[in-house]
């Protein structure tokens, strides 16, 4: 009977009060039969409120709880967190300095692309100037016409360049004037100087084109960032690469002809000494003769 | 108004059974209003204090701390952005890599031109036999080099017999011949070296014009190590040019001191004449 306390019986009664009433004034019996079974039936069905079980001492210890895990445990997180990105932040600025004003500060950037417009300005022309100095001296028609075709830094007249040769120099002589052994000789003797002629040519027109490369990279030095020097580092070792095989192929040329000529003067000493023994020959027959 | 109001009140009384039921029944059925678990203002006011105390601790520890963090990270950000504005505008801008790039290609385009100069040929023998020495000695092709003796034979003579030269006279001829050889041999491989020299330059640039900013000095290395090479080869060639100058300086020693022995026995051979007489 424990659902018949507090509200629940105080509606009970109030309600046993109103049955009375009812029955008083109309006395209808089954209804009122009825009326109570059913009040009765759910009054002990209806589920009765529940009181809260916790009790109040326990609520202060766990908000207390609460509070102390807040102020000791995670305020001390949050401080090593906090110091953490403070030494993180201080690092940063630091890097930041460093990239600012010490590894590429903007003022020697600025001074390093104005040193490469000074060099050129003080450079460029006085150089261009004095590697173009005329040094022609040939006074006659054909040495002079061989002369300029030699120092004209063209590839374009090798045969401009054979025929001023031959001016100057005679032609091969006709195998009516010279045995086969020296005409073979002086061929030889001819095509190799020709043959360094026409590389001095080649050799100026290429000395040409590396000066267009020394100016195209300085004059890109005016512009370049510092992360694209590189580029300009580079391209310049693999041109000192490209120059050093064009100047291995002169030097190339250059052994070349001294081969020849050391080869010309051994063939003197073979003509010499075939000759030598010819005369012996000759005078060994006479001396028999006589 | 009245006969209606008459009506409904009859009506009433004649189901007022079936409608004191309803009440009855309403009366139960309907949910009564449930009342607070904690009634106890005392408690409840425990409970409010709870947690303001707990939310002041919130605001203060967590907030605080998390104000500073953001402060913090907010610093990190702009450094990081300024940093990232450094490299982006001036350390690495856009555009300048694209410079770089089209710089490449334009120190390309100028070795073209060279190779193309280096490799005119200059040959202009006429006769048969120098011609055939010519041809093997500005070949650039290594595959050549044994046909040179052959022909260097042909031009400029084979070694004198012992008949006509003296021994002495032979070793010079000969040690000669073999310099000139040697040199005209090496002509050709220092050519064809650097004729490869060319190509992986070539190559090294091509590359470069792809390269990225960070990459390049990488090629620039490799560069490097070609040059090195490359003023090996230089140097080997200028060596091979300066035994040439040698056998030549001693081949002028050589022709000095044949000339001493011949006066020499000339004398004698005058003096001998003399004394006959």
């Amino acid at each position: 009977m424990d659902a018949l306390r507090g509200d629940g019986a105080t509606a009970i009664r109030a309600l046993f009060a109103g049955l009375m009433a009812v029955v008083c004034l109309t006395r209808v019996r089954r209804v009122v039969a009825l009326a109570v079974t059913t009040t009765l039936l759910i009054a002990v069905i209806t589920p009765q409120p529940v009181y809260a079980q916790a009790e109040v001492g326990a609520v202060v210890a766990a908000v207390i709880s609460v509070l102390n895990t807040i102020n000791n445990v995670i305020r001390g997180l949050f401080s090593i967190a906090n110091n953490v990105l403070s030494q993180i932040n201080s690092g940063m600025q630091a890097f930041r300095n460093l990239m600012d004003t010490v590894v590429y500060p903007q003022a020697l950037i600025a001074q390093a692309r104005g040193m490469v417009s000074s060099m050129i300005a003080t450079f460029r022309s006085l150089l261009s100037s004095i590697f173009n100095i005329g040094v022609a001296s040939a006074q006659l028609p054909a040495p002079s016409a061989l002369e300029g075709v030699t120092r004209n830094r063209s590839v374009g007249d090798f045969g401009a360049l054979s025929q001023a040769y031959v001016q100057t120099y005679g032609p091969l002589p006709p195998a009516a004037n010279a045995s086969p052994m020296e005409r073979d000789l002086v061929d030889m003797d001819d095509a190799a100087a020709q043959a360094q002629l026409k590389t001095l040519k080649a050799a100026d027109a290429v000395s040409d084109q590396t000066i267009a490369v020394s100016m195209l990279l300085e004059d890109e030095g005016q512009q370049v960032a510092p992360g694209t020097a590189d580029y300009l580092v580079a391209a310049g070792i693999i041109a000192s690469v490209q120059n050093q095989a064009v100047m291995q192929k002169m030097i190339a040329a250059q052994m070349r002809q001294e081969a020849a000529r050391l080869a010309h003067q051994n063939m003197i000493r073979k003509r010499n000494a075939m000759f030598g023994n010819q005369l012996r020959n000759s005078l060994s027959d006479f001396m028999r003769r006589r | 108004m009245l006969g209606v109001l008459h009506q409904i009140l009859g009506w009433f009384w004649e189901h007022r059974k079936v409608l004191v039921a309803l009440v009855l029944i309403l009366a139960l059925v309907t949910p009564r209003p449930a009342p607070a678990q904690f009634a106890m203002p005392a408690v409840v006011a425990v409970i409010i204090t709870a947690l303001n105390a707990v939310n002041q601790a919130l605001t203060a520890v967590i907030g605080g701390a998390l104000q500073i963090m953001n402060q913090t990270l907010g610093a990190i950000h702009g450094i990081v952005s300024a940093v990232q504005n450094l490299f982006q505008n001036v350390v690495y801008p856009q555009a300048a890599i694209n410079r770089a790039r089209g710089l490449v290609g334009s120190v390309m385009g100028f070795y073209n031109q060279i190779r193309a100069i280096a490799q005119t040929p200059v040959n202009s023998a006429t006769l048969a036999n120098p011609r055939q020495l010519e041809q093997s000695a500005l070949s650039r092709n290594p595959a050549r080099i044994g046909n040179l003796s052959a022909e260097f034979q042909a031009v400029y003579q084979p070694l004198p017999p012992a008949s006509d030269a003296s021994p002495p006279a032979r070793n010079v001829i000969d040690m000669s011949d073999a310099a000139a050889q040697a040199a005209m041999k090496r002509a050709i491989a220092i050519d064809a070296i650097a004729d490869q020299e060319l190509k992986a330059a070539d190559q090294m640039l091509a590359e470069l014009q792809t390269a990225a900013p960070g990459t390049a000095s990488m090629i620039g290395a490799q560069g490097s190590a070609w040059l090195v090479r490359s003023h090996a080869y230089t140097q080997a060639a200028l060596a091979d040019s300066m035994r040439l100058r040698a056998i030549d300086l001693a081949n002028a020693g050589a022709d000095m001191k044949f000339n001493a022995g011949y006066a020499a026995s000339t004398r004698q051979d005058a003096g001998t004449m003399m004394r006959q007489r």
